[in-house]
Parts: C-alpha cells; sequence; structure tokens
C-alpha cells in the first residue's frame, strides 16, 4: 500500500549530536483516512506533523529517515521549496483556536491568505471560497463571521474559523494538532462531528494528534501509538481497541475514565508495561 | 442521619461587571452564582460538574471561603462562615483544606517542598512541623527525597502530590478538589485519583471533586451537582443521575464524553448548539 | 552570563575606585596648576608623565577628578535610588495587593506626578531645598518614586491572581502575612532589576543637575560639571569633554546590563 504521507524511519535530534526526540518512526498515512496520534506528553506526537509541516523549531532537526508526501521527498527539499508544497497541498488546524488567529485582523483576511498568497487567487474569488466554506462548517451568518474580530466570536466559533480556513484551499492532507483540546466536552463533541463530516466528504487525509483515546476511538481509521519518541504500535481501530492491542495501549485504554464502568477504568499503567515497553524498544532500536 | 458537614443555602454571589458600565461610580453586577442550595454529607464526596463559565471553580472558592458570597449562607458543621472575616476563619482553616488545579502556580516557585509543606503547620503551632511534613510526603507516595527540591525540579504529577501533602498535613476534616487532574496525562490522572482515593478512605475526609469530567466524578462521588451558567440544574445520588438523568444538559454532558470503544454512531447527526 | 560579569566588574572597580579616591587618585582634583593646563593624555604628543588622561584649563588631573567624581556618582545612585525603590516599592505593593481604595489612591496619584516633565520638577525641587546632595538625592527619591510604585504594583497584582496566594490563604495565613512571605520574594527579582535601571538613570540626572550647577558646590568634581566645563574647552582639548562622558556612558550601562543580567539570573526555573 502506498500512502499520500510516508515516514520511514525518521529521526528528530535536537543540535546535531544531542539527544533524539524521535526515533526510528515510521508511519504511512493512506488516501482518505483520518490516522491518529496518540500518545502521552513527552512521546513526541506533535513533533511527527510539525516535521511534515517543516514546522520544526529552530535547534531541531531531520538527523535520518526520510518523509516523503504524494512520493515527493520532503527531507530534501530546501527550506523555501518545502514551505510552498506545504502552502499549497498541505494545511493544519492548530490546538488554541485563540492563539491560532490574529486577534487586531478580521476573519476574512486570515481565511483568505493562503489563497491569495500562496495559491494566487483573486481576492473577490478567495472571499467568496471563504464564504462557501464557511457554511460548510456550519456558520449560520458568514457574511457577518468574515468581517468578525476573533474575540467577537466564542471558543467553538473560533475553531470553525480554523476548520474552513484549513479546508479552503482544498488541501491533500491536513495535519490537526489537538483542535479540540481546549474545548469543552459539548463543543468537542460538534467539532470532532464536523472534522468528520468535512474530512468524509473532501476525503481529504488527515493526521490527527491526540492524547485521548476516547477520540482516536470514534475518529480514527487507523493510529500510531506512540511512547518516549518512538512507535509502539500502529493498527486500524479495531485493532487497538479489540481484544488484542500491544500492552501499553491496552495500558493507556485502561487508564481512560469511563462513566459506563467507573471501577474498571482509570487504572493506573502498571509499571511492568512500561517496564517491558522499555526493554522491548532498547532490543528494537538500540 | 448525622447532620452534614457543610450546608449551603441560596448561595448567590455577584461581582461588579468590569467590561461594562462606566469608568466611575457603581458598575452593573454580573451574577456569577445563584440560589444555591446542598448538603456536604460527613465523609461524603461530592462530584461538581460543569463546562467553562458555569461558576464551579467559583462555588468552590465560596466553600473554602477564598471568596464572599453575596447571597445566601455556607454551615461548616454548624458554624456559620459565610461572612466571616479573616481573623475568625482562622480557627475553621485547618478544617478547610484545597487542593488548586494547577500545581506550578498554587506552589510558591522560591519555596522548597519542605517548606512549602511545614509552612502551613508551624503557622498553626504545631509541633515538630518538619517530621509531619515528611510523613505527609510519604502518604502521598512522593518519597523524602523531595523534600529539598523546589516545584519546577518536579513533573507535573509530583507536583500534584506535593499539592495534596500540603492540604492533608494539616489534617482537615473538609478538602476542595479544583479540576486536579485536567493538566495531567491519563497515566498520572489514574494515579492521582487511585491516591485520592486511598486518602480519603484512611483519613477519612469529606471531599468536594470539582471537574469538567463526569467519568471522573463517577468514579469518585457518591454525590453530584450538576452547574449551568452559575445555576444547579440537577443534583443527586450519583447512580440515579447518570442512569437517569432529569436534565437534558446532564444527558448532553454524557454523551458528549468520547468513551475509548467504537461506535460509528457517536459522529453521526450533528446536533447544533 | 558574562553580561552580568562584565557590568558587575565594571561597578565594583567604580566602587572600590570611590571608597579608596585619596589612596589612587594621583593627584589632589582640585589642585590647581595653570602650568599644566590642557596636558594631553597620556597616548598623545605633549603629555606630561603622571597626569594619565591630562588636565583640564585649570590644569586639574582629569584621571583623579572622574576617580572623585565617580563618588558622587555612587552616593547619589545608592541612597536615591534605594529610596526611591523603597517608597516606591512600598506604596506599590500595598496599592497592588490591597486594591480596592488604597490601589485608586495610589493610581491617581502615580498619575498626577507622571504628569510633571521630570527633569524640570527636578531643578525646581532643588531650587526650592537649595542646592547640594542631600537636595539631589531627596529630589530624585520625590520623583523618581513612580517607577518602582507602577511596576511594582502591576507585578504585585499579576502575582495576587496567583494559586499560590490563595494556597496560603487557605492555610492560614493573614494577609499582610501573605503579602510578606508570598508575594515579596516573588516581586523582589523586578525590584532589584529596577533599581539597578534607577541607579543608571540617577546617575544621569546628578550629571544633569551638576551640570546646570544645581547639584554639590562648584569645585567638588562630579562627571555633570565636568563636562559643562569641557564643553567651553570642545576646540582646544577634546579629552577634557570625552572623558566624563565615556565614564558617565560606561557606567549607565553597566548598571542597565547588570539589571538584564539579573533578570535571567534571579529566574528560579533558569537556574
Amino acid at each position: 500500500m502506498t500512502g499520500i504521507l510516508e515516514i520511514d524511519s525518521l529521526s528528530v535530534r535536537i543540535g546535531p549530536r544531542g539527544p533524539r526526540i524521535l526515533q526510528d518512526v515510521s508511519l504511512s498515512v493512506a488516501p482518505g483516512e483520518i490516522h491518529g496520534l496518540i500518545g502521552e506528553s513527552g512521546a513526541g506526537k506533535s513533533m511527527i506533523g510539525k516535521t511534515v509541516a517543516g514546522l520544526l523549531p529552530r535547534g531541531l532537526n531531520v538527523s535520518e529517515g526520510s518523509v516523503r508526501f504524494d512520493g515527493k521527498e520532503l527531507t530534501a527539499l530546501p527550506r523555501r521549496r518545502l514551505r510552498k508544497l506545504v502552502g499549497e497541498r498541505i494545511a493544519i488546524i492548530p490546538q488554541d483556536p485563540l492563539t491560532a488567529l490574529n486577534p487586531s485582523r478580521r476573519i476574512a483576511g486570515q481565511i483568505t491568505d493562503r489563497l491569495v498568497h500562496t495559491l494566487g487567487w483573486d481576492r473577490r474569488r478567495a472571499l467568496l471560497r471563504a464564504e462557501e466554506t464557511l457554511n460548510e462548517v456550519s456558520i449560520r451568518n458568514p457574511a457577518q463571521t468574515l468581517r468578525s474580530y476573533p474575540h467577537e466570536l466564542s471558543g467553538g466559533m473560533r475553531q470553525r474559523v480554523l476548520i474552513a480556513a484549513a479546508f479552503a484551499a482544498a488541501p491533500d492532507f491536513i495535519i490537526a494538532d489537538e483542535p479540540t483540546t481546549a474545548l469543552d466536552v459539548t463543543v468537542q463533541r460538534q467539532i470532532l462531528q464536523l472534522i468528520r463530516a468535512m474530512q468524509a466528504r473532501h476525503g481529504t487525509a488527515m493526521l490527527f494528534v491526540t492524547h485521548d483515546m476516547g477520540v482516536v476511538a470514534k475518529l480514527c481509521t487507523r493510529a500510531t501509538v506512540l511512547y518516549a519518541g518512538k512507535v509502539v504500535e500502529t493498527g486500524t481501530a479495531e485493532h487497538l481497541f479489540g481484544p488484542n492491542p500491544h500492552p501499553y495501549t491496552e495500558a493507556l485504554i485502561g487508564a481512560t475514565p469511563r462513566y459506563d464502568r467507573p471501577e474498571d477504568s482509570l487504572r493506573p499503567v502498571p509499571e511492568r508495561v512500561i517496564e517491558a515497553l522499555r526493554a522491548e524498544q532498547e532490543a528494537t532500536h538500540g | 442521619m448525622a447532620e452534614p458537614l457543610i450546608e449551603v443555602r441560596d448561595l448567590g454571589l455577584s461581582l461588579p461587571d468590569m467590561n461594562a458600565g462606566p469608568r466611575l461610580g457603581r458598575r452593573p453586577r454580573l451574577e456569577i452564582l445563584r440560589g444555591l442550595s446542598f448538603d456536604i454529607p460527613r465523609r461524603g464526596v461530592v462530584g461538581i460538574v460543569g463546562e467553562s463559565g458555569s461558576g464551579k471553580s467559583t462555588l468552590g472558592r465560596c466553600l473554602v471561603r477564598l471568596l464572599e458570597p453575596s447571597a445566601g449562607r455556607i454551615l461548616f458543621d454548624g458554624h456559620d462562615i459565610t461572612h466571616m472575616a479573616p481573623s475568625e476563619l482562622t480557627g475553621h482553616r485547618r478544617d478547610l483544606q484545597m487542593v488548586f488545579q494547577d500545581p506550578m502556580s498554587s506552589l510558591n516557585p522560591r519555596h522548597t517542598i519542605l517548606r512549602l509543606i511545614a509552612g502551613p503547620l508551624k503557622l498553626h503551632g504545631v509541633e515538630q512541623a518538619e517530621d509531619k511534613a515528611r510523613e505527609a510526603l510519604d502518604r502521598v507516595h512522593l518519597g523524602r527525597a523531595f523534600a529539598d527540591r523546589y516545584p519546577h525540579q518536579l513533573s507535573g504529577g509530583q507536583r500534584q502530590r506535593v499539592g495534596i501533602a500540603r492540604a492533608i498535613a494539616l489534617g482537615p476534616r473538609f478538602i476542595l478538589a479544583d479540576e486536579i487532574t485536567s493538566g495531567l496525562d491519563v497515566s498520572t490522572q489514574a494515579q492521582i485519583v487511585a491516591l485520592l482515593e486511598e486518602l480519603v478512605a484512611d483519613m477519612h475526609l469529606t471531599l468536594a471533586f470539582i471537574s469538567h469530567d463526569l467519568s471522573l466524578i463517577r468514579r469518585l462521588a457518591d454525590t453530584i451537582i450538576v452547574l449551568k451558567a452559575g445555576e444547579i440544574v440537577e443534583q443527586g445520588r450519583i447512580a440515579d443521575v447518570f442512569d437517569a438523568p432529569t436534565h437534558p444538559y446532564t444527558a448532553a454532558l454524557k454523551a458528549a464524553i468520547p468513551l475509548p470503544t467504537l461506535d460509528d454512531a457517536w459522529l453521526e447527526n450533528a446536533q447544533e448548539a | 552570563m558574562a553580561r552580568l560579569w562584565l557590568s558587575g566588574g565594571w561597578l565594583v572597580l567604580l566602587a572600590l575606585a570611590a571608597i579608596f579616591a585619596p589612596l589612587i587618585a594621583p593627584h589632589d582634583p582640585l589642585a590647581q596648576d595653570l602650568f599644566l593646563e590642557k596636558l594631553p593624555p597620556f597616548w598623545m604628543e605633549g603629555a606630561e608623565p603622571g597626569y594619565y588622561l591630562g588636565t583640564d584649563s585649570l590644569g586639574r588631573d582629569v584621571l583623579s577628578r572622574l576617580i572623585y567624581g565617580a563618588r558622587v556618582a555612587l552616593i547619589v545612585a545608592v541612597l536615591a535610588g534605594g529610596s526611591a525603590a523603597i517608597l516606591g516599592s512600598v506604596l506599590g505593593l500595598l496599592a497592588g495587593y490591597l486594591g480596592g481604595w488604597t490601589d485608586r489612591a495610589v493610581g491617581r496619584l502615580i498619575d498626577i506626578w507622571m504628569s510633571f516633565p521630570p527633569v524640570l520638577f527636578a531643578i525646581l525641587l532643588v531650587a526650592v531645598l537649595g542646592t547640594g546632595l542631600s537636595s539631589v538625592i531627596i529630589a530624585i527619591a520625590v520623583i523618581d518614586w513612580t517607577r518602582f510604585a507602577r511596576v511594582v504594583r502591576a507585578e504585585t497584582m499579576a502575582q495576587s491572581r496567583m494559586d499560590y496566594v490563595a494556597s496560603a490563604t487557605v492555610v492560614g495565613r493573614s494577609p499582610l502575612g501573605t503579602l510578606w512571605h508570598e508575594v515579596v520574594p516573588n516581586v523582589l527579582p523586578t525590584i532589584l532589576v529596577l533599581l539597578s535601571l534607577e541607579m543608571g538613570i540617577t546617575v544621569i540626572v546628578e550629571a544633569i543637575l551638576s551640570f546646570v550647577n544645581l547639584s554639590v558646590s562648584s569645585d567638588d568634581p562630579t562627571w555633570g560639571g565636568m563636562i559643562a566645563e569641557g564643553r567651553t574647552q570642545i576646540h582646544f582639548a577634546l579629552w577634557i569633554l570625552v572623558a566624563p562622558m565615556v565614564a558617565l556612558f560606561l557606567t549607565v550601562l553597566a548598571f542597565s546590563q547588570f539589571g538584564e543580567g539579573l533578570k535571567d539570573r534571579l529566574d528560579p526555573a533558569a537556574s
């Protein structure tokens, strides 16, 4: 199977000889799938998306491995070419809808920027598309929303605007970096429903970063579980939430709180699972 | 049945609205809490749930009298603490403790762990405060090696254990836990919940557990209070409320939780806010 | 780290020079010798051995005058800067922590105070108090406390909203105890950084007041006085002007760099 995104033995280091924050990561995202990236803080899940988008913080570098997007090797591209490719074909839905929008600019400009500056559309056409996309994400009064400033919108509305901005340019690939973490649960559900509906309609492949096993279960086709910068396993949702996932995956699911069986949830991850996982990673990655 | 440890009657809180009204003179007031009445039974665990803006943290801060209510009253063990001045409250402070949401900001960054826990004990004239503080570190399974470290040298879970140690060291009867696991990883959250259950059982504590997560409350609490926009929309025994929520908001909150189980229908039929 | 050591080193050197001025200075700073007037510094032609930085228009040794001038500069920096810091910080802490009418009163006072142009205010004050070092010190403290009050008030408000302040209340600390034990240690670094910057400012203000002859008596060597005198000789003996200006520049720079370095150093998470 050839995925639209193929990551092979990727390692990312701090500085030229520093510690590796991603080690030997391989995964493949098939066209049209939502691929979950799950792990606890420090597992490196956000770093994978940042590597693909060419947004690694200063001082972090790809030291080994390859990232192929639609057959093109991204790690070999000069920074400017990478930016251009990402601008044209990959979109990002960020975590914090408040800081992702410039507070002193109207929504219209922030949605059309990419269309006008990267894709070279004329302003009128871009504005029309922006309005169309806002309609698609169930914003009731698109024309008025386009004229608003971010602070005039609620958290859920802002996240809808960001989803619209991501889909407006009809990207081939979307990286969603914990897009619902800052939201209330009832809003989270609506946003997840929206992301699923938009993704299905446009057939966009997606990398969805999250720390919530529940979100993976409800949203993702497949997912990759990470621990300490290394892949624990990749599997379909049926496998991960089925009878035989990796013990660490099973432990993460067991630690998730569940109102439907309160006594049989919130189980601390057993020491031995972590020890066995470390030994296993030691053996495979050295 | 014995009388409840805490009785809350018609509690209300309003604050001046800083975003509205004239710069000088009286500002219009915002009602944060309205007409709240409930009991917290002795050695019971009450869960307080609500979304952002529901007033759950404000209610918590009224219970431990960090805020002074503007209406109604709060009885603690029969004493009316609603409008007590700081000096009058001193006698009750050891009984009314709180663990905060963000352990980084609730622990003074310039004090060592030992000082953070022993300080309050000394303040209340407890003998051998430092030994007692070390015992508290043992009780939260942190170990005495942490005594000389500073908050920023600890992980999030360890810091929250310090927050708990600080609260239990005083031997309180009531502890308010305000979203104490919301910044933690699930595996750390599970450990903190286990610790809390252990302490509540061993120390005969009465606990109010504030959370946005119904699943956590289902596990920890005996009774539940559902807050929306400063008002109680539903309260009752935990099993009853979960089995048959009477208010649509409670039902919506419950339905919005993504359980870690496969369910294609969960993302269909998008309902609008 | 380097800037903390460099700037700190310069300030220590200056302090030592000021304290031991009589031992270090090669000449009496007031001794005039009209036969030796306007001698150039040692690297220029016509220099006289022993007068490393040359002499001024009255034949007084520039280096010795610089060293004695450092005394005045540092006394003013420490006393005026310190008084402004104490006055402003106390008011700022109380306003920020207590809020309510205390805050409104202090806030208005700061607004009113800051509407006066500071240098004019200083000249006015010294004119009323009479010239002299103590007047200069009082004037600076009375004017510059607002710099501390404003920043300390804002910082105290921010710290007071932190949960560890609420936490101290929950464990039973009194309001003033909370202010002293919880808030002050976290505001203190800000105060120290401001104090360092303020000391640089006081050195400039003192120089300005000396320049217009409102500081210590005109015989006593001050950097501002030296600049005022040097200005008249600018076409004949540039070094008389340049030497005190360089000293002033380096000292003000050192104070501000020391403040910046201190800020990084005092962050508990950075060590």
